[in-house]
């Protein structure tokens, strides 16, 4: 299961041709700049339809061109296969699976799941509230097929709101309370269930690969103490004067907040850099059991340079603690131990100048 | 050529014509028959100067006051609510409905400028005094400006003792679960109807 072939075409600096990626881990192995993750990248568009680290889409594009592809292969349990292109062109994304286009990222999600380590994780850790947020709302939309659809509703209906209130339009604001509570109670819920299930995993799994006696622990704490739409339209009515001044909604799930915290204090003023790191590494390997959990399925597994920083030891422990997987794609710089890691399944290969070849 | 271009230009403006679309229709028009053309361009002009929306209800008619509003067959007491003049047809289409009508042109979202005062709300208030009203069915649609637009009007109605509902959201008949996107289906599961009476 996982990808059997991936077809890059225009792709950032991946030379154009059809990579057959057979291996249940993938190891890509190469000095910096020669095109590592973006072959990561491009299993991440297949799998989210976006990117993760491309301010504007048209950057995949390589430059001087004016399109670009990424089609891949997948089979699922059963041996079913997926097919998945990921078109830009004109200005335009155009993603089709099985030759069928789709109109929302939504379709797609959950069809070939993916979990994504990069070193700015860290950042759901100790970052601003909005990337705890988001690492938040990444967990749910894994679990939760209906999530990225509340999510994207709420998402627009705070914008139509907030319009309204910096135009002061206040005959219509409690026709947008309404929904504007309903859909952030059911955000606020689903948070709340997440928060609760998760924080076990991760402090349980913290332990393991960290060996420190130092309990870790998740405090989630919403914007509405409330659950009933009632006692959100008064928080709602009594804040309307400072929204309409400040032209902008001040209460809801987008001002939610999470702690994390390590021993007594938070992450951010008790932990050290490495701590914080590994507790990012462990972040995402509680989200993929997690999701294995909830759906009984498998993630690919998407590690990018994550590893550099981490000792000998705990990368071992790491190691055992990977949740299962279809597949898992690891970056490693050539001097680096990653001969260690090999498994019967694992195949290697070497990226040079966009250029991918086997190993043996 | 300057004029086949700026034709195919205002082509390509009409909803659901690309570029493409809209110069194989102006490259059909410039074969077809020159009396079909005229007729064509003749329509256009006359559709603009005779088609206007009723004073009553909104929807589009050549009289002052559209053919359901002045129907005495249909029943008064019940209006139903819809954002734009085509979505009259389709309901009529199913002849299931004997009620009137009313047209809002369009739906609530601030972002695109439009205010409750860009609707025909005013309109629809005056008449729900002036009518024997007991239900008002919004028909807008299951979108997030509609459903707005449908809690507003809700807001208004309510103090004037009319009863106010909203079409129902749910799979379509004869459609496959399998087929049903996400959202329908989870609606739909919301907003199930009980099958045992009691």
């Amino acid at each position: 299961m996982g990808f059997h072939s991936i077809r890059f075409y225009q792709f950032r600096n991946l030379e154009n041709a059809l990579w057959t990626c057979s291996g249940k881990e993938i190891f890509l192995v190469g000095e910096n700049g020669q095109g590592k993750t973006n072959v990561v990248e491009g299993v991440y568009c297949l799998s989210y339809g976006t990117s993760f680290r491309a301010k504007k889409e048209e950057n995949l594009i390589r430059t001087g061109e004016k399109e670009c592809l990424v089609e891949g292969v997948f089979s699922k349990e059963g041996d079913t296969l997926i097919q998945v292109r990921f078109l830009l062109e004109e200005g335009q994304k155009r993603i089709r699976v099985d030759g069928k286009e789709i109109r929302d990222r939504s379709e797609l999600v959950g069809k070939i799941p993916s979990i994504l380590f990069v070193p700015e994780d860290t950042q759901f850790i100790v970052g601003p509230p909005e990337r705890q947020r988001h690492f938040f709302n990444q967990t749910s939309v894994l679990t939760d097929p209906l999530f990225l659809s509340l999510w994207n509703r709420y998402g627009k209906l705070l914008k139509q709101r907030n319009f309204a209130l910096k135009q002061g339009q206040q005959e219509v604001l409690p026709a947008f309370d309404q929904e504007y509570a309903r859909l952030g109670i059911e955000i606020t819920l689903a948070r709340k269930r997440i928060v609760e299930t998760f924080g076990e995993v991760f402090s349980t799994i913290f332990g393991e690969v960290s060996q420190l006696p130092i309990p870790v622990s998740i405090e989630y704490l919403p914007s509405w103490k409330y659950e009933e739409p009632k006692e959100v339209l008064r928080v709602l009515q009594e804040s309307r004067e400072r929204d309409l001044r400040l032209g902008t909604s001040t209460s809801g799930p987008h001002r939610d907040r999470f702690r994390f915290y390590f021993g007594e204090g938070e992450f951010s003023t008790t932990a050290s850099n490495g701590q914080i790191r590994l507790a990012s590494l462990v972040l995402k390997t509680a989200q993929a059991l997690f999701y294995t959990e909830k759906t009984g399925c498998r993630p690919i597994l998407l590690l990018d340079d994550v590893l550099l920083e981490m000792d000998h030891p705990r990368r071992k422990r790491f190691f055992s603690c990977l949740p299962l997987y279809d597949q898992a794609f690891f970056t490693f710089l050539p001097d680096e131990p990653y001969q260690t890691y090999l498994k019967p399944t694992t195949r290697v290969y070497t990226v040079e100048k966009g250029v991918l070849k086997a190993d043996g | 050529m300057k004029a086949l271009d700026e034709l195919i230009a205002l082509l390509a403006k009409l909803p659901g014509l690309g570029k493409k679309s809209a110069s194989r229709i102006a490259y059909y028009l410039l074969k077809a028959d020159s009396q079909y053309v005229q007729t064509l361009a003749h329509q256009l002009i006359h559709v603009r100067e005779r088609i206007h929306p009723c004073r009553e209800c909104g929807s589009y008619t050549e009289d002052e006051i559209c053919s359901i509003c002045t129907d005495p067959s249909r029943d008064r007491s019940l209006i139903c609510v819809v954002e734009q003049p085509q979505d009259v047809e389709v309901i009529e289409s199913i002849r299931e409905y004997r009620g009137l009508y009313h047209v809002l042109m369009g739906v609530l979202s601030p972002l695109n400028g439009i205010g409750p005062s860009e609707l025909r709300i005013a309109k629809l208030l005056e008449r729900l005094r002036a009518l024997p009203v007991k239900e008002v069915i919004i028909a807008t649609n299951p979108t997030l400006e509609g459903d707005t637009t449908a809690l507003y009007l809700v807001q208004l109605i309510e103090p004037l003792g009319i009863r106010t509902s909203r079409l129902a959201l749910g799979l379509p008949v004869g459609g496959d679960l399998e087929y049903a996107d996400r959202l329908t289906l989870a609606r739909s599961l919301q907003g199930r109807t009980p099958l045992t009476k009691s």
